[in-house]
């Protein structure tokens, strides 16, 4: 648009035509001829501006040709008739239309340069754009492609997850119908071995007297082995329940435990003279009340039975505590005979003894109790030892558990079943390692 | 310590399914000197032919009313906790005191057992020592410190 302005008036044609007209009849008649090819050109070049560049081109010069040769012919046959006036108005009218021509002409070229720069720049623009869509174009399908992949991971993902749900709730199915079985059939056992242990029980009773010296202690081994068959049943009855059965977690105040504990293993610590020191900075943490002092009634006890029988120094036990970054540390330490570290690992198997039972008493359910427990809760049990000179059980508790079981579960189940675990716990669990 | 032995014999029915159990129990009684008249009942409708003196039980003269039950729990025909039911729900029955005296420790049946009227909710010890501690403290407390209801409702 702004390009087209730079156009010379078209007045200035009329003008130059009149006067043409004017100067035939002003001049013979040749000499008119040669005016009017003049005006005829002069025409010509200023239309011309409105053909395009090439077309302007051929039309000047075409022109340029014409006034030549026609004016040239007129100047040798009426150049002594011409005036030199006449001549140099001709020319001076001539210069006057070509210089705006001119001036159109560079204006067009400069509009042309401009106009191919922008073009150039255009094209630019464009491969650019060409280019950016390109680009763009590779890094959609590029995302796409990212996405297919990830879409086929994430069900890769989600399938394994599903596959190894499956396989836990397997394992979990499996184990709590073996808990299950291993509850059923160790209550069955119970009844054929309360007659074997209540008819011997009878028999010393009442029959005793009538027997010599190796029949009572025949006697006295039946009832031994029917006492020991009912400690297993006892701690393989614990062991299933651990499984069975959840009670919900709460705030326990540890030291409670530890001094219910205490109480409840009061004989005990009289007949060994056993100290037990409790630190004091006991917390309160969130766990399975009934569960956690089973924990503490198995450590302690084997604490005590551990260091009772050392001769040169008295029973002593320690509780102490220490917040840790897995959580809650709790260690129960005594300074009996120890362990000796290739047995470290085994001690936490079921029924695994050390010792024979005339030395120290058990099942070695004891230990295998407390790891389940403290496993349960998602937490750690180890033991550092120094062999003839005391161990140290340490278990941790992360902190803030959450009872998602109760949620789940819903609170009658638990109210109704967890004192069962109270009853399993009892008497069974005291023998270990 | 108060001489039982001047006091008339309280009429028990145990009420017992196990041959073996049956034989035990008889054996600690007997052991704990208790001065009792034990009768006995081989599941849960023999225990109610019993109390209301049906069948081979309608002398009332060798079958008196007793004054405690001991009831097993898990018996065919009919359980435990049904019989403490009927006994609980009949005017003329519902003041003997019922004992149970099982081998299992369901939480659920230990509950039942004292919300229908049950006196007592004892497992069975595992080795005859421990039976004979609770037939002593069973002695002690039925015979020594507790008062019976005795022929209160025998007249009817």
């Amino acid at each position: 648009m702004v390009l087209h302005e730079t156009k010379p008036p078209l007045p200035m044609t009329f003008i130059v035509l009149i006067i043409s007209i004017i100067l035939l009849f002003w001049c013979d008649w040749l000499f008119a001829c040669d005016g009017v090819i003049c005006a005829g050109l002069l025409l010509t070049t200023v239309f011309s501006v409105y053909l395009d560049a090439k077309w302007q081109m051929v039309t000047v010069f075409v022109g340029a040709a014409v006034v030549l040769v026609v004016g040239g012919a007129g100047a040798v046959s009426g150049s002594l008739a011409m005036h030199w006036g006449q001549r140099a108005a001709v020319l001076t009218m001539m210069a006057l239309a070509v210089i705006p021509l001119i001036r159109s002409r560079r204006s067009d070229m400069e509009r042309e340069r401009v106009t191919r720069e922008l073009e150039l720049n255009l094209s630019k623009i464009d491969d650019f754009k060409r280019v950016m869509l390109s680009m763009m174009e590779d890094s959609r399908l590029y995302q796409e492609k990212l996405r297919e992949t990830n879409e086929a991971l994430e069900t890769k993902v989600l399938e394994r997850t599903r596959d190894l749900e499956d396989q836990k709730n397997d394992l979990e199915r499996i184990n709590l119908e073996l808990d299950s079985f291993v509850y059923t059939a160790s209550h069955d056992l119970r009844t054929p071995l309360r007659a074997i242990s209540s008819f011997a029980g009878i028999l010393d009773r009442k029959y005793a007297t009538k027997l010599d010296e190796p029949g009572r202690t025949l006697l006295r081994d039946i009832k031994a082995g029917a006492k020991r068959l009912s400690q297993l049943i006892n701690d393989l009855l614990t062991l299933s329940r651990l499984s069975r059965i959840q009670n919900p977690y709460e705030s326990v105040v540890i030291a409670e435990i530890v001094g219910n504990v205490m109480a409840r293993i009061d004989q005990l610590i009289k007949e060994s003279n056993a100290t037990i020191v409790v630190d004091e900075s006991l917390p309160e943490i969130v766990c399975d009340r009934i569960k956690i002092a089973e924990v503490f009634v198995n450590l302690i006890d084997n604490a005590i039975k551990f260091s009772s029988k050392c001769d040169d120094r008295l029973s002593e036990v320690r509780i102490s505590y220490a917040r840790v970054p897995e959580g809650h540390r709790f260690s129960v330490s005594d300074n009996g005979i120890g362990i000796a570290p290739r047995h470290a690992g085994q001690i936490f198997e079921i029924f695994s003894r050390l010792h024979r039972d005339d030395e120290y008493e058990g099942t070695g359910a004891g230990l295998s109790i407390v790891r389940r427990i403290v496993e349960g809760h998602g937490g750690k049990i180890w033991l550092e030892s120094d062999v003839g000179k005391g161990t140290t059980f340490h278990f941790t508790i992360p902190p803030e558990l959450h009872d998602a079981r109760r949620v789940s579960q819903g609170p009658v189940a638990n109210v109704t079943e967890s004192p069962e675990v109270l009853d399993a716990g009892g008497a069974a669990v005291y023998g270990a390692r | 310590m108060l001489d039982s032995k001047l006091k008339q014999p309280i009429n028990i029915l145990l009420v017992e399914d196990s041959e073996a159990d049956l034989k035990i129990t008889l054996m600690a009684f007997e052991l704990a000197e208790l001065n009792a008249k034990i009768h006995v009942a081989h599941d849960g409708e023999e225990a109610l032919d019993f109390v209301y003196n049906r069948n081979e039980f309608e002398d009332k003269k060798v079958f008196p009313r007793p004054d405690i039950l001991l009831l097993d729990l898990n018996m065919p025909k009919l359980g435990g906790l049904d019989v403490l039911a009927v006994i609980k729900a009949d005017d003329k029955l519902k003041h003997i005191p019922v004992i149970i005296l099982t081998s299992s420790r369901n939480e659920e049946d230990v509950a039942r057992t004292y919300r229908e009227g049950g006196a007592t909710y004892i497992q069975k010890p595992i080795d005859f020592d421990g039976f004979m501690e609770v037939v002593d403290g069973f002695k002690l407390y039925w015979e020594g410190i507790a008062t019976l209801p005795g022929k209160l409702y025998d007249d009817e």
